[in-house]
């Protein structure tokens, strides 16, 4: 969870976004947790010491767990409690001990769930603020955008007009990615030396709190836009090119 | 001795172990050793290493940064070489020695771009006037997960002139920085800053040169650098592979 905060914050810095999402959702576990807790001490007060009953807690979350990414959703299900095995061994040498503290491991361990739980909640919410298929996800604040020829196809003069941009950002539309015509542009006609996407768009933010990470090409005639993203190509056109001084074409 | 007074000589005694701590890792670079020094030690490394070959002559010495500096030089055999020196703990350490001076990527910390510095030491004789340096990535589509998806070829040149001076060491273009960077970011979230791995985005680049006479022509490969006599010291070096222009866009 410290590493989760921690990265939080690099995100911030090196991305100007953060998953708002995840991360409230991640408050909100631990709130339950906490607040699950606090309900078993208030219980027997008297039967467990406060700070003890923490250190277990937190002891319990350990597992060993089974982990895969499920649509760019790193999904974690807890399968062995090897914090509350540890805590089990450790605790018995006192007669009464474990009894007394075992509701704290197990919750340890149920936290998992919880977070799993969290996780599931953070995404399928994020699938209706932050939809896959809309561009603004991607890119919503071009303020600061710009773009950069990075292949000989595209023109060092080639610009782009942020205006033109934004007033088109909700107007994309989704588009397949790599359909025949672009094979044919690329390879059919080989001389042409052709490629479809020759400009970089730089310091576009995506969507406030959405945290998407993406690397963002423009097309060449100023029209589309390919988004990569770590786990897909997603691709846009609009109707007006929003770059200005590149060779149309 | 009251307590006030110990806690005083724990407090001071704790600042001067910072002090020296703060000293050891991060004090500033000492003057460069100059030229005689440098051949000295230089010398001294290659008779370690069991070389006959010898320094004869210093080029030049480049200051890459305030931390790293790239010593090209001749060897007696003539050889046209490069050394690589950084500050290290308290000395200035010499890294790495090749007797081949073809060009090179130095990568001082392989996750961030803004370290890499090109090098290159050619030999005068054979005319080259020009050396044409690349950034390449080669296109890539396919289908994924049931979805089709495309990455961009990226290739970008720098022209370096070596009709004066056969040898340099500079920063990455600052576009080429833009576009590893972008990539990097895209990276999958598990992999954590502080794990030293190298970007596996990053490896998609290839980085490659040719040189151009006083005609334009290219260079044959064959002219350059026979075999590479030796290469000792560290690892953070790319060779940058030749490329014909056939290969390029």
């Amino acid at each position: 969870m410290i590493i989760q905060f921690i990265r939080g914050v690099n995100e911030i810095n090196e991305y100007g976004s953060f998953d708002f999402l995840s991360n409230l959702l991640t408050v909100l576990a631990w709130g339950v947790i906490a607040y699950l807790a606090y309900r078993m001490y208030r219980k027997n007060p008297v039967q467990q010491v406060g700070w003890k009953a923490f250190l277990v807690l937190l002891t319990g979350i350990t597992s060993f767990s089974i982990t895969w990414m499920m649509a760019s959703t790193v999904i974690r299900i807890a399968v062995l409690p090897l914090g509350v095995w540890v805590l089990y061994f450790f605790l018995k040498r006192k007669e009464g001990r474990w009894e007394r503290y075992r509701k704290f491991a197990w919750l340890g361990f149920g936290a998992n769930y919880i977070f799993l739980l969290s996780v599931l909640v953070a995404s399928s919410i994020g699938h209706f603020v932050y939809p896959a298929d809309h561009a603004e996800t991607f890119v919503s604040d071009v303020k600061e955008a710009s773009i950069l020829s990075v292949h000989p196809n595209g023109s060092e003069k080639a610009a782009l007009n942020v205006k033109v941009l934004n007033s088109e950002l909700q107007k994309l539309k989704q588009s397949q990615v790599y359909d025949g015509t672009w094979y044919e542009y690329t390879f059919v006609q080989e001389k042409a030396r052709y490629e479809r996407f020759p400009y970089l768009l730089l310091d576009a933010k995506p969507k406030w709190g959405s945290g998407v990470r993406s690397t963002i090409y423009v097309e060449k005639d100023g029209k589309g836009l390919l988004i990569q993203t770590p786990s897909e190509s997603l691709y846009f056109r609009s109707t007006q090119s929003f770059v200005v001084g590149g060779d149309e074409k | 001795m009251s307590r006030h007074h110990i806690a005083w000589i724990w407090v001071s005694l704790a600042s001067v172990l910072l002090l020296v701590f703060m000293w050891w890792n991060y004090s500033p670079p000492t003057q460069f050793p100059d030229k005689p020094q440098l051949l000295q030690e230089m010398n001294d490394s290659l008779n370690e290493y069991g070389t006959s070959d010898q320094v004869a002559e210093i080029q030049k010495v480049i200051q890459a940064d305030r931390r790293h500096v790239a010593v090209p030089y001749i060897s007696e055999e003539g050889d046209y070489g490069m050394s690589f020196w950084i500050w290290g703990k308290w000395k200035w350490e010499l890294i790495s020695l090749e007797s081949n001076g073809e060009p090179k990527l130095w990568m001082i910390d392989r996750n961030d771009p803004t370290s890499y510095f090109l090098t290159w030491n050619i030999a005068p004789e054979i005319g080259a006037e020009k050396l044409n340096a690349y950034i390449i990535r080669r296109r890539d589509y396919g289908m994924a997960d049931g979805k089709n998806f495309y990455s961009p070829r990226v290739q970008m040149s720098k022209e370096i002139e070596v009709a004066e001076e056969s040898f340099g060491a500079i920063p990455l273009p600052s576009t080429w920085q833009e576009v590893l960077q972008s990539t990097i970011r895209l990276d999958e979230t598990e992999t954590f800053s502080w794990f030293d791995g190298y970007s596996t985005a990053a490896m998609q680049f290839e980085f490659g040169w040719n040189a151009l006479d006083g005609s334009g022509k290219s260079v044959s490969p064959e002219v350059f650098f026979k075999s590479p006599q030796y290469s000792y010291g560290s690892s953070d070096f790319q060779f940058m592979t030749m490329i014909d222009e056939r290969e390029l866009e």
